[in-house]
């Protein structure tokens, strides 16, 4: 004769009884005999031939499944322990389901806290890596926003090619994201633009025509439009004037920081089309109504990549200054120096713009006591590799941080 | 009810075994716990536990006059049943389920029966 023992939560099948006796060899036999005397048992411990999930069996206080399973022998005066078997767990963390494209992978970047770059202790400033995007810059969530309000109106459609004046990003981003919906792309950009940058147009499936060096970019807008205009095949998404580029940033870029942070003092883009600052200053604004929307520009006559200085006299359509509460100018040295100082005390290796946008960050961040400053970091430095200033001394670019404040 | 201590007891348990989840049996006279009785994660993960206790000591405990409630810890999420807790009831169906969030400090009693999660208000 075997004892089982009957735990509480199996009592209700066996009549209240805290044991039962019953015979065999083995577990199986014992568990089969009880079975017979408790039929609705059956289910509860076995399933398949073979113990149900949620009970284990314990014989001279051995797990069964340990032993022999139900083949384990017993022999009279041994005592079978029948228990719940319970696990549970909470659940993991969400992680982001496998995108089916790339396009899905755009925007949702990371914010990152750069303590060692915050001026004060109780001033907390955050980057958002926007070189995370697929194609490295900010500029994919306009790209993906221009073209995909250019098919949902029906001005684009297939058979059209696109046309763009830009300095980099912008192209690149089109590039991919016309590639992968079957459209051609021209790019317009200055003929001294780095020979990297043309190197990955191309290599994204961009054909360059070459403006002007002496012109800018102000040339590279004027010939794409002169282009545009004398051939109605091309379509040109035209970032500074189209309205996607805007909402781009006001469903995403600022949507993201107003959900992820819960207070937001300043938040500081560079000046490029004005669609980071006029989109995502409006989202950020309207859960902060007191945020100060700071625009890092760079110093007239002293070009910064990717920013663009008004007073080169083209104001973007989608700019509306009076939306901004601050402009800070700043210098390329200035920009340069705090790039390489976010490279050497955060580990985050960003384009040159970034550089300007947090030298403007750590200034504005200074003139608070306490709050939370939010610095749009536009792209990564991989495309700037070439350029000089990552390995100058120190000395060069002492920076006098004596930015002119214009408002 | 759980009693400060009885409820400390339970939390020292959950942080000692971060950053793996904890379990254990709370041990209930009438709505009143009485006894918190540690046991060992079989599974160690921050993730999942699965409880295991000296059978024959678990066995004595369902001969005293006391009820039952199964305790684990959540690490960071909140104290309520996730999806594995729901699909891994088994034999408990209906009885009392107690989660501790350590993140949250936070403790939570349910009954979990048929895919249904009702809370067990704590007083």
């Amino acid at each position: 004769m075997i004892v089982v023992r009957i735990p509480p939560t199996l009592r209700g099948e066996v009549g209240g009884v805290r044991q039962v006796e019953a015979v065999g060899d083995s577990v199986r036999e014992v568990l089969d005999d009880l079975v017979a005397q408790h039929p609705s048992l059956g289910p509860q411990i076995l399933a398949n031939g073979g113990l149900a999930p949620f009970v284990n069996v314990y014989v001279g206080g051995e797990d069964v499944r340990t032993l022999n399973g139900l083949d384990t022998a017993v022999a009279t005066g041994d005592t079978v322990i029948l228990l719940p078997a319970m696990a549970g767990g909470s659940s993991r963390p969400w992680s982001p389901p496998v995108a089916t494209s790339v396009l899905d992978l755009i925007g949702s970047t990371p914010l990152v806290e750069l303590p060692k770059l915050s001026p004060k202790p109780d001033v907390r400033l955050y980057a958002k890596l926007e070189g995370q995007n697929p194609t490295g810059s900010i500029k994919d969530r306009v790209a993906k926003a221009m073209i995909e309000a250019a098919e949902a109106s029906g001005e684009l459609e297939p058979g059209r090619a696109l046309l763009e004046p830009t300095s980099g990003n912008t192209g690149i981003a089109l590039a991919m994201i016309a590639r992968l919906k079957g459209y051609p792309l021209t790019c317009v950009m200055p003929e001294n633009a780095t020979e990297e940058r043309k190197r990955l147009l191309r290599l994204y499936g961009a054909q360059i025509v070459s403006s002007p060096a002496e012109e800018g970019s102000n040339g590279a807008v004027r010939l794409a439009l002169a282009m545009a205009a004398a051939d109605p095949r091309w379509f040109v998404p035209f970032q500074y004037a189209n309205q996607a580029n805007v909402r781009a940033h006001y469903e995403g870029t600022g949507a993201e920081i107003a959900a992820a942070l819960d207070r937001v003092d300043v938040l500081v883009a560079g000046l490029g089309t004005g669609g980071t600052l006029m989109g995502a200053g409006e989202r950020v604004r309207e859960t902060f109504p007191d945020v100060v929307v700071a625009a890092a520009e760079p110093m007239p006559g002293d070009p910064v990549m990717g920013l663009r200085s008004l007073d080169d006299g083209y104001v973007p359509p989608i700019l509306d200054v009076t939306r901004l509460d601050r402009k800070v100018l700043v210098s390329n040295e200035d920009s340069v120096a705090a790039v390489r100082e976010l490279l050497r005390l955060e580990g985050i290796l960003g384009g040159v713009s970034a550089g300007a946008v947090l030298h403007v960050a750590r200034r504005l961040a200074d003139e608070l006591d306490e709050g939370v400053v939010v610095a749009v970091l536009a792209d990564g430095g991989w495309k700037y590799l070439s350029a000089d200033f990552w390995d100058a001394p120190d000395d060069d670019l002492e920076s006098s941080m004596e930015s002119t404040v214009w408002w | 009810m759980i009693p400060a201590a009885v409820r400390s007891a339970i939390a020292e348990h959950a942080r000692a075994e971060l950053p793996n989840e904890a379990c254990g049996l709370l041990l209930l006279d009438g709505e009143l716990a009485v006894e918190y009785v540690p046991a060992e994660n079989a599974s160690p993960s921050p993730y999942f536990f699965e409880l295991r206790l000296d059978p024959v000591a678990w066995a004595d405990i369902g001969e005293r006059d006391v009820e039952q409630a199964i305790v684990h810890s959540h690490v960071s999420s909140p104290p309520r049943p996730s999806r594995t807790d729901v699909e891994r009831i088994g034999l408990w169906q209906g009885r009392p389920y107690v989660i501790y969030s350590v993140r949250l400090d936070e403790l939570a009693a349910w009954r979990i029966a048929d895919g249904a999660i009702e809370p067990i208000p704590l007083a």
